[in-house]
């Protein structure tokens, strides 16, 4: 199973065992995004974009409705990921730090 | 197999190409999994399959890969977008108007028809002047105009007819529903891959069409591209991969229309089929049914016996009958000389009344990018002789 930490929309981490003030500059984090082609929509555009992300199946453990499919990067690209999506309308239900 | 002249194409195309056949098998040789249903690499390797046929799909109608929904053929694509629409239309209000034109095929008819019945809308038809040897297009503006009333919340019409050449001027039919905040829904099973068709600039809610016809992939492909900001009810419900846990459908297009397992193989296939086309170009393509259909054409024209409807339209589609021979001879006796047409009614009795063909319909011959000059001179021989 993914381990992974909930992001805040500001991207900082609100996982209270990480401490705070922690940097989620380091490692990968996913955008949870629900249907696969939307997540592979995403996929594409982080591509154009010059972002490296892959494609992911989220553990069921970390979404409340059950399966969903979104997209790894690194999360120091954090904040471009978010742009990119947003720009293009593509929604991004929660941002996981693994 | 070689010794039949195929002029069916406005039924199916055929033969399809060779890179579509093998896409199909390599797809089921290398692509097994389940598309959207799992993360192992058979699955993603599906899932990968099918969206780059959305992605092709999305950039030769002018929208993006999630608006592109696979569905079984246009007949389904159609009734996905009418009765969709009419059920996010119905809610919170009566029955609406809807409009559709004289020369519609039951895809179109059938599902309006039972909504009709059904009390959720008012069905009226606007005239489209099919045999009229004008041109046509301020005719049928006028036509659509005038029968728009307060209540009209859609109107289904085909872009090119499935029994003769005529063909509707969707763009301005698109922009006069823009203006009225109308929905339109548009059956290109006879258009797609011979005609440009962009549905955002169009105007159109809900573009419906098959891929199996001028875009070449195999039977059992269709699609619907839905319009920038269109949403619709739900036709079938069940497992697609998302959200498991919850009792109704995601939100979320292509998937929240797409329950079940999709025909991955039949997609690699069009995708290689949107693949031919691009490279044969929709120009091209259209010219060649033009010049073939009006050989087609004048040649039937130049028999004593034999009447065109709506000879004046410009097309690779040629509906005609023979003096003294009900249609379904005319097709066996083409069958029997290997020459592959249609005779009948072509699902599409409203089209069939507009034109005033014979009670027993009558026969149509169809091109297609494969068609060649010789196919269209053997039947014309046979049809000489009779």
């Amino acid at each position: 199973m993914r381990r992974s930490n909930q992001l805040n929309q500001t991207g900082a981490d609100t996982d209270s065992r990480r401490g705070t003030g922690a940097s989620h500059s380091v490692g990968t984090c996913t955008a949870v995004i629900g249907s696969m082609t939307r997540a592979m929509k995403a996929q594409a555009l982080l591509s154009e974009a010059a972002v490296r992300a892959s494609l992911v199946k989220v553990s069921s453990a970390q979404t409340t409705g059950g399966c969903a499919y979104g997209v790894d990067f690194p999360c120091t690209q954090r904040a471009n990921v978010q742009v990119v999506l947003e720009r293009a309308g593509v929604r991004v239900r929660e941002y996981l730090q693994v | 197999m070689s010794k039949l002249v195929y002029l069916d194409h406005a039924a199916t195309s055929y033969p399809k190409p060779p890179t579509v056949m093998a896409a199909v098998s390599d797809c089921m040789k290398y692509c097994g999994g389940n598309p959207g249903r799992g993360s192992h690499p058979l699955a993603m390797g599906a899932a990968s399959e099918i969206y780059s046929c959305r992605e092709m799909a999305a950039e030769m109608f002018g929208a993006e890969p999630d608006r592109v929904i696979f569905t079984l053929n246009t007949t389904h694509a159609l009734n996905l977008a009418i009765k969709g629409l009419a059920g996010r239309g119905k809610q919170g209000s009566g029955g609406f108007h809807v409009l559709c034109s004289d020369m519609e095929h039951n895809a179109v008819y059938r599902p309006l028809y039972r909504l009709a019945v059904e009390g959720i809308i008012d069905l009226e038809v606007f005239d489209t002047f099919p045999a009229a040897p004008v041109r046509t297009e301020d005719l049928i503006l006028r036509s659509l105009t005038s029968r728009i009333r307060p209540d009209t919340r859609m109107v289904v019409c085909s872009h090119a007819s499935n029994i003769c050449s005529a063909i509707l001027p969707i763009r301005r039919i698109g922009e006069l529903c823009r203006r009225r905040g109308i929905h339109l829904v548009v059956d290109a099973a006879q258009s797609a891959g011979v005609y440009e068709l962009d549905v955002d600039s169009m105007g159109i809610t809900a573009l419906c069409l098959p891929g199996h016809k001028g875009l070449m992939g195999p039977q059992g492909t269709g699609m619907l591209i839905l319009g920038k900001g269109a949403a619709l009810d739900t036709l079938m419900e069940g497992g697609n991969g998302v959200d498991s846990l919850r009792g109704e459908m995601s939100e979320d297009a292509p998937e929240r229309y797409e329950a079940g397992t999709l025909q991955t193989p039949a997609i690699a296939g069009l995708r290689a089929g949107l693949e031919f086309v691009e490279s044969a170009g929709i120009e091209a393509i259209r010219e060649h049914e033009r010049r073939l259909g009006a050989k087609l054409r004048d040649g039937l024209l130049e028999i004593p016996k034999v009447t065109v409807y709506a000879p004046h339209r410009e097309g690779g589609v040629v509906l005609f009958s023979v003096e003294g021979y009900t249609s379904e001879e005319v097709g066996r006796i083409l069958d029997g000389e290997g020459i592959c047409v249609r005779a009948g009614f072509h699902c599409s009795a409203l089209g069939h009344n507009t034109l005033q063909t014979p009670a027993d319909g009558a026969v149509r011959g169809s091109l297609g990018w494969s068609s060649r000059e010789r196919d269209v001179e053997g039947m014309l021989r046979v049809v000489r002789k009779l």
